[in-house]
């Protein structure tokens, strides 16, 4: 096969919207089908190069074929492609907050709990203190005690969720490569990232207000929520804005984690 | 004979040239070709989405198979595809002869 069938072959593939396995049989019996075409062109007196030419435009424009082969929208496969982008946008939401739990175990290491759990309640009785004396023998007082619990349940919780993020996110994009082509993937992954951006950007501009609020005022809405519990959260959710903009970006210009 | 005519029977007349014997698609198009003396000029690239949508639909089962050196997907009829290719045949002779009566002519 020369040149000019592997071209055509690759703009096929380019076009085709099937998933994998079913784009690499579509490839190899068009290959098959225009050697013996070419093959048979030849017999009737064609010279090579104008066999192969004809057998190809016999065979009809890429994208003609690739339309014939766009699988119908059924109820399932509908709903599968929703079940996968929410699972992808869902990961990426943990994620960040798993890295906003690493943030703030780092600000709470450097600045101490209190910047991340903010001031103790006032009412911690004696049974409060006990408990808290037993998981936090390191305190040197109750109040202590309690600021390193509420930051270590604040950074547990968060990396957990960030860690079934990353588990959920490396299954999605998994199931993602292997059954959607790579052109319906490129597609998606733009319109996902510009969503993910904008679902980030909104949420930034939310715990930028809702802590600065917090910070400002004395309502005692925001009690047991130091600056670096609202830093964390914002610095994380302001990485993932930025990430799912520059994938946009990136996805515009024609590069696409499908590679 | 217009693309569409051939199109719109095509899974028909796969099912018909498969029913024979099994075949991979370019010897299905060249059977469609010799039993209609060469009138039916099937669109090629259009064999192979209507060949998936039969094996889909279970009227077909594929399987590659080497011959000469040359490994090919080989299509055979399933019982499906026989049940439906003799429905399809009664059908299409009801309706041949319908049209031709209303227009004089003999099919």
């Amino acid at each position: 096969m020369s040149d000019r069938t592997d071209a055509y072959l690759a703009t096929l593939d380019a076009a085709l919207t099937v998933g994998a396995r079913h784009r690499r049989r579509i490839i190899e019996e068009t290959r098959d089908h225009l050697r013996d075409a070419a093959t048979r062109l030849e017999s009737v007196g064609l010279a090579p190069a104008a066999a192969e030419a004809q057998a190809i435009a016999d065979f009809g424009t890429a994208a003609a074929i690739a339309r014939a082969f766009d699988p119908a929208p059924t109820p399932a496969r509908v709903a599968s492609t929703i079940a996968l982008h929410v699972a992808l946008v869902a990961a990426f939401a943990m994620i960040t907050l798993g890295l906003s739990g690493a943030l703030a175990g780092a600000i709470g290491l450097v600045a101490g709990p209190d910047a991340v759990s903010g001031a103790a309640p006032e009412g911690l009785t004696a049974t409060d203190c006990a408990r808290l004396a037993v998981t936090e023998p390191g305190a040197a007082t109750c109040t202590e005690a309690w600021s390193w619990h509420a930051l270590e349940e604040s950074v547990l919780y968060r990396v957990l969720a960030g860690a079934l993020g990353a588990v959920v996110g490396i299954a999605a994009l998994a199931v993602a490569r292997r059954h959607l082509a790579r052109t319906t993937w490129a597609r998606r992954t733009t319109r996902l990232s510009a969503l993910t951006a904008a679902v980030a950007f909104t949420a930034l501009c939310a715990l930028a207000s809702a802590g600065a609020l917090g910070l400002t005022t004395n309502l005692g809405l925001f009690e047991g929520f130091g600056p670096g519990w609202w830093l964390s959260l914002t610095l994380a959710t302001a990485n993932a804005a930025i990430v799912s903009a520059a994938a946009y970006a990136a996805s515009k210009r024609g590069v696409t984690l499908a590679g | 004979m217009s693309d569409d005519w051939i199109r719109g029977h095509l899974d028909l007349l796969l099912l018909a040239v498969l029913a024979e014997e099994p075949r991979h698609g370019y010897a299905a198009i060249e059977a469609l070709k010799a039993r209609s003396g060469g009138r039916l000029d099937v669109p090629e690239g259009s064999l192979y989405p209507a060949l998936h949508r039969l094996e889909a639909a279970g009227q077909l089962r594929s399987a590659w198979s080497t011959a000469s050196g040359r490994r090919r997907r080989v299509y055979e009829v399933t019982e499906d595809g026989r049940r439906a290719l003799e429905a399809g045949a009664t059908a299409w002779a009801g309706f041949a002869g319908s049209v031709a009566a209303v227009l004089g002519v003999t099919p």
